[in-house]
This record gives structure tokens, C-alpha cells and sequence, in this order.
């Protein structure tokens, strides 16, 4: 398993600047697996609170036994329920056809009713990941409500514990839960979020989560960052395929030396990281490391190093160096600008305040347009009706699904490649 | 033991590129690695063998490491090709003038300006944040203190960047894209700020 960094930057600053800014593309290109020897967990988490009754369930219940019957032989699974509690229907096993016939047959029974109480259900699956600790360990949880409010304290616990423990793609079907919510805890446990509008869309989208899983080929990578005496990171966020900000996540090696989380990475991956660094001044014609960063796999507690890039600080009384925007840099601080501008104008919608709205919303169509973000512009076009997207000037339109506000907001943070 | 490298700052660094404590660079960036000195190097000239650090001449024909030539005294540098200046008049111009502008100065004179530096930044003085423009509009608050560079080409010709000014420079009337270089020509004219109107005059030599 090869990877690939390499560091976009101005290294110029002017005289008495201190912050130095670079995006660091990582590439992962290897078909050779790390994981194979010790093997692959895939955990199943649905809800089964009482607003699933009906249609909702029935699909979910289809879409389990599939996608169970679509896990690989060599690969184990494991398959865990919940309302107000939280129950092991099968637990972590091999995919002999022994085990998912008992399996499937094991979900036939469930039926819907209770409350929604997520940080039982997530606590349940960590113990059944705790069974094979060296495996790469993934999951994927099926909602449709919003966590009942008494829960958020022991849910931020419970979030505590399964960091690191395992990673979990969250999936809210309908449109009454909560994106703020599932965006917590996928982000926590380095997942994505998304909407299944209808039921019948679940069996889909499960199979495409279990293959993404199933290609994974190294698991809980580290982004190690080395910064000088003095200095201060002051964000560290995944900004391709998505923004996910891992400031808050670092994990101090050492002095000078923190850890972000990555997770695990197929074979032919790639994800950008923005960095913001901020060293002690130079004076002009001084050069200086701002930042070493590494990829680390850690395997049964050894460390090994896949890949470093280095990014530099010089100060230089030229202004014509200095006052340059590198274009990568440019692209993602864009792209963190759209997501903030669809967050924003969503808010502004909500609250009934048009006037912002249409200005935020306006911009996000802007800068989607410039940067070529055609997956996000597709989005805003059915909140709003664009009449001139380079100039930004939109209406919002009367009548818009929920489902589709939805959509746009869980997919807001969704960024575009930069163009050639 | 892990070998240490001595950082120009004092500390002990674990790398060798770069101090692994305060990050300064270690060795200056194409300077030969301090352990080629005790390697010969042989003069290109005569083929001698000598010190790779302490050579400047070779002591027997006298061939200059430095300049590649011969003797003591290295050749006069050929004369820099004749420097073109480019100058540019600033004028307080009240015909630019918004309804929501205040009111244009009368009493500043016209502005002529040299400019002698490859870059030129274009802004208004700020003392807090040492910014010392070489073409000072302290008069029109609508300058950003840090609102546009004149550049001097290699070529000796003039490029406009606007470096993300909060209100914009017109190049004859036309809007800028800021972070843009936009090549100059006799006689263009500026326009920044409430009302304040720059007219570029093409480089002579000086």
C-alpha cells in the first residue's frame, strides 16, 4: 500500500505574517490489503422505534437480509436494533451461509415501536466491534426520528467511546430527523450522512455502503503533524471529497507532534487536507518548516510511516510573491465558503428572513458556478431559481420539498475537485 | 545513539533538513553540504586537486572558482541594461464622485510619482499596521490600505493587480478581477476610491 503526499502552498510571507496556509492531497494507490489477514466487521444498526412502523420497516427489514447475503465469505458481520433499548439480533460471526440464513431469519420478527435512544444502540455495536478489535470495523445506522432530547448528554459519552472503535456511515430515511444530529455522529465516527427520501431506496444505498466498506484496504490511519516550537494549528479540516473539520480531534503525541484521525482508505482513494498554521514571525529572507505531515497506519500497535510532505514559511519583503493566493488554497477556502453560505442561507430561510437568504443562498450559486460544482449547484436549483449564476442573483421559490432542503443541507459540504 | 544536526538557532535537531525544534532550515538552501569539504575538487582549468572548502582560486593558474575566469580581480560587470522608469500622476478627480462619496478635496495638488521599485504597492499609510505605501492615498477613504500593485516586469513593462481591494480598481473605466495581473500602456488611466483617478505615463530611460 503506497501513498502519495504532496504539499500546495505560497511559501512567501510578508514581513511580520504569521499564518501559512497549504493543502495537502493524498493519494492512496495500492491493491496489495493491509486488512486481509485480520479480517473485516460490517455492523448493521436500524432503528426500529415506532415511527418505522409500516412501509418504513418492511423496507429496511429487505434491505438488511440483502445486503447481508451480499457480505463477502471472508468478511464477518453483525446485526444490532433499537428503540428506547437496544437488542443484538445476530451477533458478530462469520458470513458462513449458515449464519446469515439464522440471521435473516433472526430480523423476520422485528417489529417497530419504542423511542429513539442512539447512544444504547451505538454502545451495543462497540461491544460487538470489541470482538474483533484488529478487523477493519465499519457500520452503517438507519434512522428515520430525531434522538430523543434526554439522550444528547449520554449520546456525547457514548460518541467518546466509540471514536476510534469503529466508523459508522449514518442514513436518515424520511424527512423527519435531524441533520445537524446524524452529521454529529458521522462526523465523530468518520462517516458520511445521507438521505434516503423513500424506503424503497434503502436496499440501494446499503449495497453501495457495504461495497465502499469492503474496499477499504488499510485501516485507522493517522494524520500526524509536526509543527515548530511556538507554533499553533489553527484548523486542520478534510476539505475533498468533503469538509470535515478535525481541528477538535487532535490527539497530542507528543509536544510539537498531534495526531488527526482518518480512518480507513480504499486502494485507489484520494482526500485533500487544508492546514492553517500559525509560527512564530521571521524576518525577511528567514526560511522555516512550519509543518511536517505524515500518514501513519498503525497495525496491532506499530506505527509505520506511508508517506510525508513538508510545508514551508519564508519571509520576503516582495510583494508580488507575498500577496499571491495559491490556487488549491484559493479553491478549498471557496469551497469551506459555499458550504458556510448554503448553511447560512438555509437558517435564513427557516427563520423567514428572505432578504438574507436570497443574498447567502445567491452567493453559494456564485461560487458554485465559478468552481465548477455542478453537484452543489444542482442542489441549490431546487431551493432557488437562478436567473444569473456568475452575478449570483437568485430567487428562492415558493413551494420546495423537504426532502430536497434536506438534501441540499447533508450534501452542503460536499466539494469539487479543482478544475485543471 | 540518534545523530543530532546543529541548528542555526542552537538546538540539537533530529533532521537533517530542517530543525525538528524550531523548524529554521538547516544549511542554507544550495549551499554545498558542509561534509563536502573534505572532498577534492579538481580545478576545471588546470586539473589540480584542491580543498573543496577552503577554495577560491586555484594557487596554480589562478582560475577563479567564483567568477570562472582568471586573476585576482574579477571582470567589470557588463553595465545593466538602461532602466526604464514608468511614472504615474495622481489627481483628485471630483467628475468620479458618488452621490454617496463625501465631497472631493480641492486643496490636493497633483501627484507625480516615480517608480523606482519592482513593486509598488498602492494603498493608504496605516502606522498600526505598518503599511507604507509607495504610492500613499491617504486622502480617500475608499482606498484599502492594501488596495493594488504596480509590478515591473522583467521586461521593463508594467502589470496592475488589484490584491483584494474591499472596493475595487477600474482600469479605464473597466472593473478589475483582483489577484489579476492586467499589463499597462501609456496613458491608462485608474480609477480607485470615492474619487481618485491614477494616469500612467510609459517608461523612459532614465
Amino acid at each position: 500500500m503506497a501513498f502519495k503526499a504532496e504539499v500546495y502552498q505560497n511559501q512567501y510571507l510578508a514581513q511580520g505574517a504569521k499564518e501559512v496556509h497549504a493543502i495537502m492531497t493524498v493519494v492512496a494507490d495500492g491493491a496489495t490489503s493491509m486488512v486481509s489477514s485480520s479480517g473485516r466487521l460490517f455492523g448493521i444498526i436500524c432503528d426500529t422505534s415506532g415511527s418505522m412502523d409500516g412501509g418504513k420497516i418492511r423496507a429496511a427489514k429487505a434491505a438488511i437480509a440483502s445486503l447481508i447475503n451480499l457480505i463477502p465469505d471472508d468478511a464477518a458481520f453483525f446485526v444490532v436494533t433499537g428503540s428506547q433499548e437496544a437488542i443484538v439480533r445476530f451477533p458478530a460471526s462469520p458470513a458462513t451461509p449458515q449464519n446469515r440464513t439464522q440471521a435473516i431469519e433472526s430480523i423476520r420478527a422485528i417489529d417497530a415501536n419504542g423511542g429513539t435512544t442512539i447512544s444504547k444502540w451505538l454502545l451495543r455495536a462497540r461491544s460487538e466491534f470489541a470482538k474483533m478489535p484488529a478487523a477493519s470495523r465499519q457500520a452503517v445506522l438507519l434512522t428515520d426520528g430525531e434522538n430523543e432530547p434526554s439522550d444528547e448528554p449520554i449520546l456525547e459519552e457514548a460518541l467518546a467511546l466509540c471514536e476510534g472503535a469503529f466508523q459508522c456511515d449514518c442514513r436518515g430515511v424520511g424527512t423527519d430527523w435531524k441533520v445537524a444530529e446524524l452529521k454529529k455522529i458521522a462526523g465523530r465516527l468518520l462517516g458520511t450522512v445521507d438521505i434516503i427520501a423513500s424506503p424503497q431506496l434503502i436496499e440501494a444505498d446499503f449495497s453501495a455502503i457495504l461495497q465502499k466498506a469492503m474496499s477499504k484496504a488499510i485501516s485507522d490511519v493517522s494524520l500526524r503533524l509536526w509543527t515548530p516550537s511556538g507554533a499553533r494549528v489553527l484548523f486542520c479540516k478534510e476539505v475533498s471529497p468533503e469538509i470535515v473539520d478535525l481541528t477538535g480531534r487532535a490527539r497530542q503525541v507528543k509536544p510539537q507532534i498531534q495526531d488527526f484521525p482518518t480512518g480507513s482508505w480504499a486502494g485507489n482513494e484520494s482526500r485533500d487536507y487544508h492546514f492553517c498554521i500559525e509560527v512564530n514571525p521571521g524576518a525577511v529572507g528567514d526560511e522555516m518548516l512550519a509543518g511536517r505531515a505524515s500518514l501513519i497506519a498503525s497495525v496491532g500497535g506499530v506505527e509505520t510511516k506511508l508517506s510525508e510532505a513538508r510545508i514551508l514559511a519564508i519571509w520576503t519583503d516582495d510583494e508580488a510573491q507575498s500577496t499571491k493566493i495559491e490556487r488549491h488554497v484559493a479553491h478549498y477556502t471557496g469551497q469551506a465558503e459555499l458550504a458556510q453560505s448554503i448553511q447560512e442561507g438555509l437558517e435564513a430561510r427557516a427563520k423567514g428572513d428572505t432578504d438574507a437568504a436570497t443574498a447567502k443562498l445567491g452567493k453559494a450559486v456564485k461560487i458554485a458556478y465559478e468552481s465548477g460544482n455542478e453537484a452543489t449547484a444542482k442542489l441549490l436549483r431546487t431551493i432557488v431559481d437562478v436567473e444569473n449564476p456568475a452575478e449570483g442573483t437568485v430567487r428562492l421559490k415558493r413551494a420546495v420539498a423537504k426532502e430536497d432542503e434536506m438534501a441540499l443541507e447533508t450534501r452542503s459540504t460536499k466539494t469539487s475537485r479543482i478544475t485543471k | 545513539m540518534t545523530p543530532t544536526y546543529p541548528c542555526p538557532k542552537g538546538h540539537a535537531s533530529a533532521d537533517a533538513d530542517f530543525c525538528s525544534d524550531c523548524g529554521a532550515r538547516i544549511g542554507a538552501p544550495n549551499a554545498p553540504p558542509q561534509a563536502l569539504g573534505d572532498q577534492p575538487v579538481k580545478c576545471p582549468d588546470c586539473g589540480t586537486l584542491h580543498n573543496a572548502s577552503a577554495v577560491r582560486f586555484c594557487e596554480v593558474c589562478g582560475y577563479n572558482f567564483e567568477t570562472g575566469g582568471h586573476g585576482e580581480i574579477p571582470a567589470a560587470e557588463p553595465p545593466p541594461p538602461a532602466k526604464l522608469a514608468w511614472q504615474v500622476l495622481v489627481t483628485v478627480d471630483p467628475s468620479l464622485r458618488t452621490p454617496e462619496s463625501p465631497e472631493a478635496p480641492t486643496d490636493q495638488p497633483p501627484l507625480q510619482i516615480t517608480l523606482s521599485k519592482d513593486s509598488s504597492l498602492i494603498g493608504r499609510r496605516s502606522t498600526a499596521r505598518a503599511i507604507e505605501p509607495e504610492i500613499p492615498l491617504d486622502q480617500d477613504a475608499a482606498v484599502s490600505h492594501r488596495h493594488a500593485l504596480l509590478l515591473l516586469q522583467p521586461d521593463q513593462s508594467l502589470a496592475l493587480r488589484d490584491i483584494g481591494s474591499s472596493n475595487g480598481t477600474c482600469l479605464n473605466g473597466a472593473e478589475l478581477q483582483p489577484m489579476t495581473d492586467t499589463p499597462l500602456k501609456d496613458g491608462d488611466q485608474i480609477t480607485l476610491g470615492h474619487w481618485t483617478r491614477i494616469v500612467v505615463h510609459a517608461a523612459k530611460a532614465i
